[in-house]
């Protein structure tokens, strides 16, 4: 296995349900697959305890394995990420959703991708192969294709996801693209594997299945739609 | 560096191949062989004006009769007419893609079944774990 060590960063919001269970998933996974991680969970002043919840976690997984890197206020993803990675010991990176739509069985396939082709950066994908969706409707389906599309012929970026953001970093690469990236929700994802293009880094595919369980209508409104097509510009025009 | 690839040296590729990656390395955006060079370091932007401009300039020529031949005469409706047919096809071909994508979008319904499952399964490993869950 090598000195590898993986640092998963689970930026968290309100995730008191979710948390021990990504956890209980994350450590099954790791310990099957034998590689030495962290967990490192950066909870951003959530009113309905998850730090707490994260704390009784820490006692039954041991703190080598459970980290708790909490802030005062939600402070956007970005700054979650630098603020994880400061602290983060591996040399691997992965971040993902705490909500449970991404699955750690993936991680073990992440990890062999990375060493099949020493990729800087591995992706999960819903796009091609096996990944798919659960829990979209066909409208959702639309947009998301739609929005996929247009951002390939744009941007030609080398990678299927663009706004996934279920990942595997080289820690260092991690650290450049998000010093360098200044979009926020979506754009950002979007921004980080564009970047990591114009910089040349390689990126490798795994495809992955994205369990929606709490989809809404809220989630994809209008000003969404207008924040994704001027991010798209914004990248189309400095890229 | 067009010799190089002319007479397709392997060695002169090779070395080739090394100065891409340490320009790679050094943050660089030149990261091709080929001598594309000049679109590596445009923005996909400065990449569509030009396309455009390689297009519409000569068709702009041929519509203002700037050019004119037996060929332009010939076919002047065809040609008058030729970018509007490209974005058209462009549409279409791209409506289609979409609508291929879409309908072979898998829907991941063992993934969400065995996500369930697991659910249950760590729930009470937790409680005997001695984690409180409600």
């Amino acid at each position: 296995m090598g000195k590898d060590k993986y640092s998963v960063l689970l930026p968290t919001y309100n995730e008191r349900e979710n948390l021990p269970i990504i956890t209980w998933l994350l450590c099954k996974y790791f310990d099957e697959s034998g590689h030495d991680y962290e967990i490192i969970v950066i909870d951003d002043g959530s009113p309905d305890g998850t730090l707490e919840v994260a704390k009784k976690l820490q006692e039954i997984y041991g703190d080598d394995k459970i980290v708790l890197r909490p802030r005062a206020k939600k402070l956007g993803l970005g700054t979650a990420y630098i603020h994880g990675i400061k602290h983060a010991t591996g040399n691997f990176v992965i971040i993902m959703d705490a909500d449970l739509s991404h699955h750690p069985k993936f991680i073990p396939q992440f990890i062999k991708k990375q060493k099949e082709g020493n990729y800087d950066l591995v992706s999960g994908t819903r796009y091609i192969g096996d990944g798919g969706v659960y829990g979209w409707d066909l409208k959702r389906k639309i947009i998301s294709r739609g929005a996929n599309y247009v951002t390939q012929v744009l941007l030609r970026p080398g990678a299927s996801d663009l706004t996934g953001s279920f990942r595997l970093y080289r820690k260092e690469v991690l650290q450049k693209l998000v010093e360098s990236c200044v979009s926020k929700g979506y754009v950002f994802q979007m921004e980080m594997i564009i970047r990591a293009r114009q910089y040349g880094y390689s990126i490798g595919e795994v495809p992955i299945s994205f369990v929606d369980r709490v989809y809404g209508e809220s989630k994809l409104g209008g000003s969404e739609i207008i924040g994704f097509a001027k991010g798209l510009l914004y990248l189309f025009a400095t890229t | 560096m067009v010799v190089a690839l002319i007479f397709s040296e392997p060695l002169a590729i090779e070395h080739l191949w090394e100065c891409g990656r340490r320009l790679v390395c050094k943050g660089d955006l030149v990261y091709s062989l080929f001598p594309i060079h000049l679109t590596d370091k445009m923005t996909k932007l400065m990449e569509w004006l030009t396309g455009a401009f390689l297009i519409l300039g000569p068709w702009t020529a041929v519509v203002s009769k700037t050019i004119q031949n037996e060929f332009t005469d010939k076919y002047y409706i065809a040609i008058l007419i030729f970018p509007v047919i490209l974005v058209a096809i462009f549409g279409l071909v791209s409506v289609a893609i979409i609508a291929y994508r879409v309908y072979n979008f898998n829907d991941c319904n063992e993934a969400a079944e065995e996500l369930k499952t697991q659910i249950k399964e760590a729930k009470e490993d937790l409680t005997k774990k001695g984690l409180k869950l409600d």
